[in-house]
């Protein structure tokens, strides 16, 4: 799995964008799947929809969960992952709007593993997925192009 | 008024309580004092008399009971009754003092729902505030996410002119994002639950000194702390009633080579005292009020929340705040935590 995916579900492109640029300039050179809402995530994840076909026994190395999005929560997102016994223990991490976010306790009882201040925190971010233990499959896995 | 004997019958009658009942003088006494209570509660009521003549005891009036009486035509009346023991001769009578509260309920009944009306009102404006600075948030992480992000990477392109405009944008996009928190962080206030422990305010300061002395690592502040500093107050408001009192006495004692800020109790007061700028008396009405600022952002940065969060936290725990200070002669901010008389 050291090409993990990470599955990237905002529905703000101004954030998609800053977000995937956080990751390319940390080096985080893993094939980045976006979801822009919650129904096309699920689609992903479980291989419905436009995504019927897609092999589901390929999970997310992370997600990055954005909640604030139409159609179906990042709440709603997070209850079924959990629900799912092929997507029980992908480790999820909420992106959040301000710490103190009512909704990021509601997250955490939901079954999050960690969250990051939008648009990436990167401090934050590597602080997170060195908790979920994965720090060595998605940071500085190639070693940055010198000139 | 009536009077009533050891057994609960009617002695006595006056004629301002046969006009309230309907009852002529003649059909109450000697008869129960149930007679007068609306059915449903005369055992209830029997009971309780027998306790009391037990341990007879004044009841004032305008307690808090609604109760009822009834009347000749079977009608009831919203009624306060005040009783009071005495004795007769040998015999222990009761004299009870009864008034119709027609009137006072319905002007209770029109308070509580203006009361509840108004609270309502505050949930709701206090939850569109709410939203609306979660929403204010996207579109400012917009403009800063790509002003960094241009500085970043096609900064090398920009003279200094340049990157000075983006850097001022930066800046206004994060001040704007530090208002929100701090509006949202009082609007937060305005809801939560005051849970009162006993605390020690002074172990609260002394956390406080210790970001700030993290913080200013070349500031050079000496804190004087009474302690303790015993309080019964809540330990999350307390704490950022104190973060935002040494913050400030911190910041606007900055021009000082040594300063000092001494925490301590006057009378049923507490007080937070720096050896700063100070500010002019004449605008402390305007301190406490969200936005104001006495003085200019350039000299002393900061959103204008910060004393009115104070002030709303205290305001939670029924107590007061004010301020003394002269320009140039430090400033001193006293505060109670409880409804009492504050000098």
């Amino acid at each position: 799995m050291s090409q993990g995916i990470i599955l990237l579900v905002e529905d703000n492109p101004d954030d998609e964008a800053l977000t995937l640029r956080a990751l390319r300039k940390n080096h985080i050179l893993n094939e980045v799947v976006v979801a822009h809402d919650g129904v096309e995530a699920l689609a992903w994840l479980f291989g419905e929809g436009a995504h019927a076909g897609r092999d589901v026994a390929v999970q997310p190395q992370v997600v990055l969960l954005d909640l604030n999005m139409p159609r179906l929560s990042g709440l709603q997102v997070l209850e079924r992952m959990r629900q799912d016994p092929r997507t029980k223990l992908v480790p999820v991490v909420v992106l959040t709007s301000s710490k103190e976010d009512d909704d990021l306790v509601k997250s955490y009882a939901l079954g999050a593993n960690s969250y990051v201040r939008k648009p990436v925190d990167f401090a934050e971010f590597i602080e997170a997925v060195r908790r979920l233990g994965m720090y060595w499959l998605l940071v500085n896995q190639v070693a940055p192009a010198r000139p | 008024m009536l009077v009533v004997d050891e057994g609960g019958r009617i002695l006595l009658a006056n004629p301002e309580l046969q006009r309230l009942t309907g009852f002529a003088e003649a059909e109450l006494v000697g008869q129960p004092i149930e007679l007068l209570v609306p059915p449903e509660a005369r055992t209830a009521h029997a009971a309780h008399r027998d306790g009391y003549a037990r341990s007879p005891r004044a009841r004032p009036m305008g307690s808090t009971l609604e109760l009822s009486a009834v009347r000749k035509d079977g009608t009831t009346l919203p009624v306060e009754i005040m009783l009071s023991p005495m004795a007769l001769g040998d015999r222990r009578v009761t004299i009870a003092f009864v008034r119709d509260s027609t009137e006072q309920r319905r002007r209770r009944r029109e308070l509580e729902d203006a009361h509840a009306a108004a609270q309502a009102a505050v949930r709701e404006l206090e939850a569109f505030s709410y939203s609306v600075a979660h929403d204010l948030r996207a579109p400012l992480r917009t403009v800063d996410g790509f002003a960094q992000a241009l500085i970043e990477d096609y900064g090398e392109r920009l003279d200094d002119t340049g990157r000075d405009y983006l850097a001022r944008a930066r800046n206004a996009a994060q001040r704007m994002g530090h208002l929100i928190d701090d509006l949202l962080a009082l609007a937060r206030l305005s809801r939560a639950q005051v849970a009162r422990e006993p605390i020690d305010l002074a172990r609260f300061v002394r956390e406080a000194d210790g970001r700030l002395r993290q913080a200013n690592p070349d500031r050079r502040v000496e804190l004087t702390v009474d302690e303790p500093l015993r309080a019964d107050a809540d330990p999350r408001l307390i704490a950022v009633i104190l973060d935002n009192l040494l913050g400030n006495a911190w910041k606007f004692s900055r021009p000082r080579a040594i300063a000092h800020v001494e925490v301590g109790r006057r009378g049923a007061a507490y007080f937070v005292r720096d050896d700063g700028v100070g500010f002019d008396p004449e605008y402390a009405s305007a301190l406490f009020t969200p936005f104001k600022r006495l003085h200019a952002a350039r000299e002393f940065e900061g959103t204008g929340i910060g004393l009115a969060t104070v002030a709303r936290a205290i305001q939670r725990h029924g107590g007061r705040i004010w301020a003394e200070s002269a320009p140039g002669a430090g400033a001193t901010f006293l505060f109670t935590l409880a409804a009492e008389d504050t000098p």
